[in-house]
């Protein structure tokens, strides 16, 4: 839909700046090994701390609609809510672990050293664009609070993008806990004095899968659907195009991507004059009447193209597609008719202010023109020149099946562009009726009205018949967006994102929304989820073992033995309810297992085995008054024993 | 068509200021239903007859703020619709003829005021006139 930057682009290149993100030390000697891991160590600690960071941020952003929910209330919401905030709190439990784990290391004052982590920094990088990105649609009012600078702004605050986002924010999450750990439970050599980084990171690295555990706990309940994921991907960067107007020797494609560029910027434009209709000296009767005969020009436009593509269809053998598109016409033609009646109202009304011509208004002209050019074949169309220019021959219009999605998109563009219209001056006329600013010339009233001045307030029949005109295309101009909709979904036109955004604002905001039933993201793992080998598994195969009935046997052996380990954790939970895992992660091996469990996107195992928080308000050492120790609760500080690993 | 050709007269025939500009923004009121009637989707001038309604009510705007135009008219402002048997190139014809003549008075009646205002009015709708013009000029004659 856009050649600006997205989302996708972002959120798929710190995919795999992740995935790829950690690389294992540079070739030393052996004498040297234990060193270079501890530099290893030392330097991805402080990146994935700035992983975890923008992580938070991002957690921060998604909760921020619950802005004056009690932190305790929002535990006791279910779903998606309680997945935003434990995913939260998750966030800020492995960012806490991974800080001390900094403060804890001798090396702390040291700039980075090797390219262990290069990875890891060049995914903060991308991850603070996608965050950066996504605040473009936004502004800091003067009250603090974020206002909305585009039509994105509500997508993303809608409840379907908010867990695609949390969605994704649990696969970033998993893959950095992949490494993390790996390094954490790393074999020896190992340099003395790193166990308690270590120790650390291997916490901060259970938060992460936590977090996983959770996001993916309320996907498997209420699946993101491949929609909206989609969707998430493709909010582009908040840079409208420059104004331009057709050359004279434009290729249908470069008319498509002219005609998607100049419909976002009449749709931007008229929603920025709304909160300004009271007072706006651009509000004038010919802003208004140059942006209805525009927009029943477009709609006229739009149904000679959608004509031609029927016949295009026929042509190609889809007939089904040619009925949709012959329907979508008549929707057009529909929107045509009240475009008109509104453009025709203004012939009795007038404002106030006058001559000026508003920015949306000399947009929409332009817009008439980008889709003329596409409906007639004189590639110098204009509403003035041309009125008996023939329609462009349907085999120019789209010679490949790939321009016939990229038509329908513009098409479904510009039909999106006259609901915005109609919506936005609607609103605006009644803002400016009520603020006395529609006005008719004193002649046009009957002799019964004695008003000394050129003009009079208009009567309010004329204000009733204005705006019902309105509210008439903005209903058919709805339709025929629906109508287009469908078959831009079908054909795959990329402005099929727009029904989905506009249905995902339609569910609400925040994580609590309710939207509407999708199918379901295909390739995201709904089921407990076995990324790494469990430690019997793993140990076979660095035996070399590559039989695979043995393989299943050591897997079945950690299922087992894992499944065990939970039954007897929730056992004990009655007597214990704050079993922290850093008890039973206290060596290499049984840290393994708890990873294991953890990473399994078992939310059972979440629940029973979620390590304590992280050392806070105190110096490594030295507790806090305000941390009060639990029953049989091992922190992660503290090591009873400390020979063990990690 | 007989509402426009009596327009134009009146406006031709028109003498002094005030009298130019009540014949003028008559001229206008009664454009806009023969411009009404013409806006037929089938019609190849559909989009010129649409664009030219716009310029038309703006005229009218334009010459209702001139402080010389007379506060109370006597002519019948016609709203009926033009008959259906007149052709979009017969209209745009008589359209187009009385836009050139209201742009001639109009520019010439600027001249004749020392108010600013009335110059204003006469030049912004004198523009809108030939907006008018302009639009339709080429759905004159259909090819």
């Amino acid at each position: 839909m856009t050649s600006r930057a997205t989302f996708g682009d972002l959120s798929r290149l710190a995919a795999s700046q992740l995935d790829l993100a950690v690389s294992p030390p540079a070739p030393v000697s052996k004498r040297n090994l234990a060193k270079a891991r501890a530099v290893q160590l030392h330097d991805v600690i402080r990146s994935l701390n700035d992983v975890v960071d923008v992580m938070s941020r991002y957690c921060a952003d998604i909760t921020s609609a619950f802005t004056g929910y009690p932190a305790r209330q929002l535990r006791t919401l279910g779903g998606w809510p309680r997945a935003a905030a434990q995913a939260q709190e998750a966030a800020e439990h492995a960012a806490g672990f991974l800080r001390a784990a900094q403060a804890a290391s001798p090396r702390r004052s040291r700039p980075r050293i090797s390219r262990a982590a290069s990875g890891l920094d060049a995914a903060v990088m991308s991850l603070t664009a996608g965050r950066d990105l996504l605040h473009t649609h936004y502004a800091i009012g003067r009250d603090g609070a974020r206002a909305a600078r585009s039509e994105w702004a509500p997508v993303i605050t809608s409840a379907p993008i908010t867990r695609a986002l949390l969605l994704e924010l649990g696969q970033w999450a998993r893959t950095a806990a992949r490494h993390g750990a790996g390094l954490a439970l790393s074999g020896p050599p190992i340099l003395r004095g790193t166990e308690e980084q270590r120790r650390m990171l291997n916490a901060a690295c259970q938060w992460l899968w936590i977090l996983d555990a959770n996001v993916l706990d309320a996907h498997r309940h209420d699946p993101v659907s491949a929609a909206d994921a989609e969707l998430l991907h493709a909010i582009p960067v908040n840079a409208l195009a420059p104004r331009h107007i057709p050359a004279d020797d434009e290729t249908v494609t470069r008319l498509c991507q002219g005609t998607t560029d100049t419909a976002e910027r009449v749709r931007h434009g008229a929603r920025i004059v709304v909160p300004q209709a009271a007072w706006s000296p651009a509000l004038t009767a010919e802003s208004f009447r140059q942006t209805a005969a525009s927009a029943t020009v477009i709609s006229h436009n739009c149904a000679t193209v959608l004509s031609s593509l029927a016949v295009v269809a026929q042509q190609r053998g889809v007939p089904d597609l040619s009925r949709d598109l012959l329907a979508s016409v008549r929707a057009a033609a529909a929107a045509r008719t009240t475009w008109l009646a509104a453009a025709n109202a203004w012939s009795r009304i007038t404002t106030d202010a006058r001559a000026a011509i508003s920015p949306a208004a000399a947009e929409a002209a332009d817009l008439a023109l980008w889709t003329g050019r596409i409906a007639y074949a004189d590639p110098g169309w204009t509403p003035t020149d041309s009125p008996f220019s023939a329609h462009r021959p349907p085999q120019d219009l789209a010679p490949d099946p790939g321009d016939l999605a990229n038509v329908m998109a513009a098409v479904h563009q510009a039909c999106e562009t006259l609901t915005s219209l109609a919506a936005a001056d609607h609103a605006q006329i009644g803002t400016a009726a009520r603020a006395g600013r529609l006005l008719v010339p004193t002649r046009s009233l009957p002799d019964t009205f004695d008003v000394p001045h050129p003009f009079a307030p208009a009567p309010r029949d004329r204000i009733g018949a204005l705006l019902a005109t309105y509210h008439d295309a903005r209903t058919a101009s709805a339709q025929a967006t629906a109508t287009v909709g469908h078959i831009a979904a079908d054909v795959r036109a990329p402005s099929r994102i727009l029904t989905t955004a506009r249905a995902a604002v339609r569910a609400g905001s925040g994580p609590d929304g309710h939207p509407t039933p999708a199918p379901a993201l295909p390739n995201v793992q709904t089921s407990p989820v076995h990324e790494p080998p469990g430690p019997v598994e793993r140990i076979l195969q660095d035996l070399g073992v590559t039989s695979t009935e043995v393989l299943h046997h050591a897997a079945v052996i950690d299922q087992a033995g894992e499944q065990l380990i939970l039954d007897a954790a929730q056992a004990a939970e009655p007597r214990h309810p704050a079993i922290g895992t850093a008890s039973f992660s206290r060596s290499t091996g049984t840290a393994e297992i708890i990873n294991h469990l953890l990473a399994s996107g078992n939310p059972r195992a979440a629940a029973l085995l979620r390590p304590s928080p992280p050392p806070i308000r105190r110096r490594l050492g030295h507790p806090a008054k305000d941390e009060r120790p639990q029953p049989n609760h091992v922190t992660a500080r503290q090591t009873p024993e400390h020979e063990a690993e990690p | 068509m007989d509402t426009i050709t009596a327009a134009r007269a009146r406006l031709e025939y028109a003498t002094g200021l005030p009298a130019i500009l009540d014949a003028a923004y008559d001229a206008f009121e009664d454009m806009l239903p023969a411009i009404e009637a013409q806006q037929d989707p089938g019609s190849a001038a559909f989009t010129a007859f649409v664009m030219s309604g716009a310029s038309a009510a703006n005229g009218r705007d334009a010459i209702a703020a001139a402080p010389s135009l007379p506060a109370v008219t006597h002519h019948v402002v016609t709203t009926a619709r033009t008959p259906v048997t007149v052709t979009a190139a017969q209209a745009a014809a008589a359209l187009t003829g009385i836009s050139r003549v209201l742009v001639s008075r109009l520019n010439a009646a600027a001249g004749l005021s020392a108010d600013v205002g009335d110059r204003a009015a006469c030049a912004s709708a004198a523009s809108h006139a030939a907006a008018v013009c302009s639009l339709l000029e080429g759905a004159r004659e259909q090819p």
